[in-house]
């Protein structure tokens, strides 16, 4: 309902969606429909000063790509992002 | 203006019941004296994404006053400087090199394997994170599949695990369930693992809602094949990957005892087999 009441002036409908970091902190974005999701992870990284390279943002499970859009991923509002900071492997010398 | 604020406000809401949140009109918000910033920077980037809260303090560091074209510049500095040399593979790298080698599979050959994404395990250990990916696994219909790969990446080694038949009745005796467990880093004991793949596989057979116990889910073998050895400290995430790509080729149809190690021995590939698939990889262009 709060959709389409906002909708209502825009021609793309957007939708509003929660990015959670390993702190356990949640940062809320609204972002339009059609807007590729590479913005929305740009956008927490810098806002969590984070570098965008090492990060990984998962829905459901899955690997968000920069080019992915809500639509694409039929994401709906309040939907969570899981935000983690990638991981390194190696072998020995790193132990 | 402000019916739209309100709008987003009680959007917000509905998901989540327990934090604060601020809406204002621009890129970011909570601090106003800000606010002009943030709206005259959405005219020049794109008003297509919006902060409209956090559960967070605003923090000091006011990162808008960075020219974006000063962000982008030290970004690829730091990225060539790290491909001149041999580096270890993170988890965005691997995975996107597992994803180009799981499609360079035919669909039905595909269709008997299936594999984790190579975060999860990692994720599975830290507690605010089991749950989700317990639910992320049960969609993954794992016990529908011959073979399931869980990369796992660990004290900053990769290793591999992989789920044999799990689609089997726990009850059922003739028994060629199993799990295997493939390290290029003998010396570093992969047998430390087990307890925590032994809670995991207990815990994904529990979200299934399969009839599972700690004494039948632990009796299930896990086995450690001596397979070909990294001689560097980078390695071990192209072994990793090279691993599945031969066992997706060469598995049998029903993994059995009898036949154990199969083609899982020293001399399973040769160093310049491995060094050519890693070229073939890298190559090509990766989306990520």
């Amino acid at each position: 309902m709060a959709m389409a009441t906002n909708g209502g002036g825009d021609e793309v409908p957007s939708v509003v969606l929660k990015v959670k970091g390993q702190d356990g902190n949640e940062v809320f974005f609204r972002v339009k429909r059609n807007t590729q999701l590479f913005k929305l992870m740009t956008a927490y990284c810098e806002k969590k000063q984070l570098v965008y390279k090492t990060m990984q943002f998962l829905y459901d499970g899955d690997r968000i790509t920069g080019k992915q859009t809500p639509d694409r991923l039929s994401m709906e509002d309040g939907d969570e992002i899981t935000a983690v900071m990638h991981v390194n492997g190696g072998g020995c010398c790193n132990i | 203006m402000r019916s739209k604020r309100l709008a987003a406000a009680s959007a917000v809401k509905a998901g989540s019941s327990s934090t604060k949140i601020e809406t204002i009109d621009g890129i970011e918000g909570s601090v106003s004296n800000m606010k002009h910033v943030y709206s005259r920077k959405k005219k020049i980037v794109d008003s297509e994404v919006k902060v409209i809260g956090s559960s967070q303090a605003f923090s000091p560091y006011d990162w808008s006053k960075v020219p974006r074209g000063l962000q982008t510049k030290r970004r690829s500095n730091r990225e060539n400087a790290v491909s001149g040399q041999k580096k270890m593979l993170d988890s965005t790298v691997f995975e996107g090199y597992l994803e180009k080698l799981w499609m360079s599979f035919s669909e039905d050959k595909r269709s008997s394997f299936t594999y984790l994404d190579c975060l999860w395990f990692h994720l599975y250990k830290d507690s605010s994170y089991k749950a989700k990916v317990l639910t992320w696994i049960k969609n993954k219909h794992i016990f529908s599949k011959k073979y399931v790969f869980v990369p796992i990446v660990s004290w900053k080694h990769w290793s591999l695990l992989i789920l044999c038949h799990f689609g089997e009745s726990l009850q059922s005796e003739s028994g060629t369930r199993c799990m295997l467990l493939l390290d290029s880093l003998e010396m570093a004991d992969p047998r430390r693992l087990e307890p925590d793949i032994r809670k995991f596989v207990l815990d994904i057979y529990k979200e299934e809602g399969r009839p599972a116990n700690k004494n039948i889910v632990y009796r299930i073998p896990l086995m450690v094949p001596k397979v070909p050895q990294q001689t560097d400290g980078v390695d071990c995430g192209n072994f990793v990957l090279y691993y599945i790509n031969l066992f997706m080729e060469d598995a049998p149809d029903h993994f059995s005892m009898e036949g154990y190690p199969y083609f899982m021995n020293k001399n399973w590939f040769t160093p310049e087999g491995l060094a050519s698939f890693c070229k073939g990889l890298s190559s090509a262009k990766s989306d990520v």
